[in-house]
């Protein structure tokens, strides 16, 4: 009872979620300084950072707890966190050149941080690939398994580029001694960002693995 | 100007992405569940009858 609740309640907690983002990025943060209006794709654009790395942590855990279990249902959670996730990283890739090419005046610059970003787009492409091409269920769920763990090799690599390497990329400014570096009010609109992106991320997950489930029901159906 | 003309590309960007896909993924859904055969709905005498023993 409390899970379907729960489970049915997430549609219209992420609508309401993505509403006040909308409000927090454009009402509630205020103008930067420095950098004009064009600052605001931050709160669209971390928040997505955020739900792909969080997106490849899952697919990691679902690919270990495959292999110790042979359970399908992990190799599912897997495909789908990372079908999501590839959306995630795509919408971080996208805006992340749009805002470049408005403070840097590129769209693309071989740095560190973009180059691990774009090697992690790759990485969970061509994870999709590998399912789609692998014939037999066991060989592709443990294939992809191994693959969904090697792949997330990269997400510390993109996470720690930035202190690292020298890069053109801002440095971390969240999660810093301290405390964050910048106004308590951006911190809320990027809060607000990251809790409703999350959200979405789990509605659009919950929705896969419904498609996933209908399309082995309709295998089960269909005449051999 | 180019500031705002960026800020609503990338916005635009993300809700054709975020969007687009739980569009399409509702609609798969829709389309696959139509597909499943359904269980044959109870008579109405069957739901009379349950009611008058109820």
């Amino acid at each position: 009872m409390t899970r379907r609740f729960a489970t049915g309640a997430l549609g219209p907690a992420t609508a309401v979620g993505l509403v006040v983002f909308a409000w927090a990025a454009f009402v509630l943060a205020p103008t930067d300084r420095a950098q004009g209006q064009v600052q605001r794709i931050f709160y669209g654009h971390l928040p997505s950072a955020w739900v792909s790395f969080l997106a490849f942590a899952l697919v990691c855990g679902a690919s270990i707890a495959y292999l110790a279990t042979r359970n399908e249902r992990w190799d599912g959670l897997a495909a789908a966190c990372a079908e999501v996730g590839m959306l995630f990283t795509s919408a971080v890739l996208l805006t992340g050149m749009i805002w470049a090419r408005a403070v840097w005046g590129v769209y693309w610059a071989w740095d560190p941080r973009l180059t691990s970003f774009l090697v992690l787009w790759l990485l969970y492409g061509a994870y999709l690939v590998l399912r789609g091409q692998v014939v037999g269920v066991e060989r592709r769920a443990r294939l992809s398994a191994v693959m969904g763990i090697v792949a997330f090799l990269d997400v510390p690599l993109v996470y720690l580029s930035v202190t690292w390497w020298r890069t053109m990329h801002p440095q971390p400014m969240i999660v810093v001694e301290g405390g964050p570096r910048m106004p308590g009010v951006m911190v809320v609109a990027l809060v607000v960002g990251l809790v409703s992106f999350s959200l979405l991320f789990a509605y659009l997950v919950r929705l896969r693995l419904q498609v996933t489930a209908l399309d082995l029901a309709l295998e089960e159906e269909a005449p051999a | 100007v180019t500031s705002l003309v960026a800020l609503v590309t990338a916005y635009t960007v993300l809700a054709v992405l975020y969007g687009g896909y739980t569009l399409r993924l509702q609609l798969r859904r829709r389309v696959l569940a139509s597909m499943l055969p359904r269980e044959a709905p109870p008579l109405e005498a069957d739901v009379v009858e349950e009611s008058a023993r109820g």
